[in-house]
């Protein structure tokens, strides 16, 4: 009988320290200290996004009201959304309902606000994924094909053709697109999004474009830096030239040994584009008629749907503050060096 | 204590039964644009199992480049004549292919800089265990990783089972240069070159290193060629030493007589760089005058004869490295002879005669 208490005891104790030293893993603090620092951060952008709204000009009241509303009407109707109540009472009050989860309703279709974030989310972030998938999908063997012999044949046509295709913006991408894939061949669909209930390939086909037109030059933009800093490290990096002193072949030195160490550089990249690839969802999903969160923030900006545009941008802003925070995360989980922490 | 068997043979004289390395004649040119720069004039040397060799000059003097033109390390725009053979196979010209399969398995370097010659992203162990695998794909990962410990306490690495898995970071320099020579000891080679292995460390830890190296020289039976510009490192280590300068030996001994008998101005002049305790403090330290000769556009006579002291019209002519006295070979026509002894250190030289 005692005997078992004792093991079962041990049991909780070895459980225990495994907890603590999950826990009280350099990781497990490095995240914690990431995620303390980025929550004042949102914090900030919120107020700011919520004091950007306030100073640009126009009344939402009157707005909403309609153009022949009388004085009163406006007034009513500022009381009826609130917007009588000062400033900072306001903005403590979407706080209130961002934390319970009740972001109120748009002035324009009058649905909670919360409801067309879940309509509109996952159509963005599909995107947003997939293009980063592909992206990297086509840079990483493009470049360290390029890399493998610089200023070889390879090289110097996917230099020329990534320069080109990144002096190309996005939005002209998209056009130049639409015009061979869904007007000459005929093969894919210019405009308009299945949803993924319809069934994969269907759903597959109709991002095709709009994901080829965000991923096409950030491709070029990896494949460019990727194969630079890859050359770079096979030229002058001493561990490159100790794993060629053992013998080791050129292509597993490039991919063994260079290409680890390049990673890092590429992931930062990622990390940083995250951000202005959500902004460039805006233009991508306008022109190919994606339900995305970014037609939905175009619209509320032209309606003056302060509701819809306030949590839009705080969006907007909060992934490229929680991409960086990932990618520091993913350094400490690749890198040796964070991973452990210095002696 | 050297005996004579132990003093190295010319190879222009007849070749030693135990050379493992015969390098004959060897040229390094490289083109580029404008004159090609002539790294590596023709040098010639034999190497022993066994047997320790100190190559000695100044950056530039060709010492790194001529034992990179062995590993097949150098950039393509090299060009390499002349013989070098290794326990028979000629490595002047032989193809990449075949140079990748001897690299590392039959002549292994460790490079200056611990610090980075070590790849960050892997861990110890992984970097030995790639070494091994390189070289025989039928050894098993459990396997090399047992023989990767092996060769970690072969180099006296404290606590190798621990510090398979650690990463280089985690390593103090001194421990990041004994896992560099665990990996170039990882398939036995014949021939182990350390260039400037431990220019970057600390003086114990160099001492150290150095104390290694011999041992492991004298305990495999490896073959040890130390690039330094450091001659009181050779002088303490070395079997023999080559002095280099402007691509060629400009003088050769087994150690103990070199330093007996410094005969070449411009290894006097190296002797009398080092600091010596005895120097009062505050003192000029004592360098070479000049500069280092412009590789692309070398005189035709001894490229010593601008920076040195004894220099007279007869330097326009090149001297040969010859065999003045047995097993000491130099190239100059004014070196000093025992009866200058009593001369005052000159021109170059400006504090002390720093003799080992």
């Amino acid at each position: 009988m005692t005997t078992t208490v004792a093991t079962t005891s041990i049991r909780t104790e070895e459980r225990a320290s495994l907890l603590g030293r999950v826990l009280g893993s350099p990781l497990a603090r490095l995240i914690a200290r990431r995620i303390l620092i980025a929550t004042p951060l949102l914090l900030a952008i919120s107020i700011l996004v919520f004091a950007m709204l306030e100073a640009i000009p126009g009344d939402p009241a009157r707005n909403q009201a309609g153009m022949d509303a009388t004085e009163e009407q406006v007034e009513a109707v500022r009381k009826q959304m609130g917007l009588d109540r000062p400033a900072v009472e306001r903005y403590l009050t979407w706080l209130g309902g961002f934390v319970t989860g009740n972001l109120g309703r748009s002035s324009v279709s009058e649905q909670p606000v919360t409801s067309l974030l879940a309509e509109r989310m996952p159509v963005t972030i599909e995107l947003v994924a997939l293009a980063f998938l592909v992206s990297l999908a086509i840079a990483i063997p493009v470049a360290l094909l390029a890399a493998r012999k610089p200023g070889g044949v390879f090289d110097r046509v996917v230099m020329v053709i990534s320069m080109t295709l990144l002096a190309v913006p996005n939005y002209v991408m998209a056009l130049l697109l639409v015009l061979v894939f869904a007007v000459t061949l005929r093969s894919l669909p210019a405009i308009g999004y299945v949803s993924l209930d319809d069934g994969l390939l269907a759903n597959l086909r109709s991002v095709t474009l709009p994901v080829l037109a965000l991923a096409i030059p950030l491709a070029c933009f990896y494949a460019r830096f990727l194969r630079g800093d890859l050359v770079e490290q096979m030229n002058s990096a001493d561990y490159v030239e100790t794993a060629r002193a053992k013998g080791v072949t050129p292509w597993k030195v490039l991919w063994g040994h260079a290409f680890r160490n390049s990673s890092f550089g590429l992931l930062t990249l990622v990390g940083l584009n995250i951000g202005g690839l959500v902004g460039g969802t805006v233009i991508v999903e306008q022109i190919f008629s994606m339900p995305g969160l970014g037609v939905l923030m175009l619209q509320g900006v032209m309606s003056r749907d302060t509701a819809v545009v306030q949590i839009c941008v705080f969006i907007f802003a909060a992934v490229a503050v929680l991409a960086n925070l990932v990618v520091d995360v993913m350094y400490a989980v690749l890198d040796p060096r964070i991973r452990y922490g210095h002696r | 204590m050297k005996t004579l068997e132990d003093t190295a043979v010319p190879v222009t004289a007849e070749i030693h039964p135990d050379a493992v390395l015969l390098v004959e004649d060897l040229r390094v040119t490289f083109a580029r644009s404008g004159p090609p720069v002539h790294a590596v004039n023709g040098i010639s040397y034999q190497l022993r199992a066994g047997q320790m060799l100190a190559i000695i000059g100044e950056s530039g003097s060709g010492k790194s480049v001529s034992v990179r033109a062995l590993m097949g390390l150098l950039p393509p725009s090299a060009r390499i004549t002349g013989s070098a053979r290794l326990v028979g196979t000629e490595l002047v010209g032989l193809d990449e292919r075949s140079m990748r399969q001897i690299r590392g398995r039959d002549i292994a370097m460790v490079f200056q800089d611990p610090a980075r010659s070590l790849n960050p992203t892997m861990s110890v162990g992984a970097q030995i265990v790639e070494a091994i695998r390189t070289h025989r794909r039928e050894v098993r990962k459990a396997a090399a990783a047992d023989r990767a410990v092996e060769l970690l306490k072969l180099v006296r690495l404290p606590a190798a089972e621990r510090r398979f898995h650690e990463y280089p970071h985690q390593l103090s320099g001194g421990m990041r240069q004994r896992v560099m020579i665990a990996i170039a000891l990882a398939s036995n080679p014949k021939v182990l070159i350390a260039d400037e292995a431990t220019t970057a460390l600390d003086v114990t830890t160099q001492a150290q290193i150095m104390e290694l190296l011999v041992d492991l020289q004298q305990r495999l039976g490896t073959a040890v060629v130390i690039i330094s510009h450091d001659l009181g490192l050779a002088a303490s280590y070395a079997d023999e030493v080559l002095v280099m300068y402007a691509g060629r030996i400009v003088e050769q001994a087994e150690t103990a007589a070199l330093f007996r008998n410094v005969r070449m101005p411009y290894t006097k002049a190296l002797l009398g760089a080092i600091p010596q305790l005895s120097t009062p403090s505050h003192s000029l330290l004592a360098v070479i005058g000049g500069q280092p000769p412009d590789l692309s556009a070398l005189p035709p006579g001894c490229a010593f004869e601008p920076r040195c002291p004894r220099a007279d019209e007869q330097c326009t002519v090149r001297p040969e490295l010859t065999e003045h006295e047995p097993r000491h070979r130099y190239a100059c026509w004014h070196p000093h002879l025992d009866a200058d002894r009593a001369t005052p250190p000159e021109g170059a030289v400006t504090e002390g005669e720093g003799q080992s």
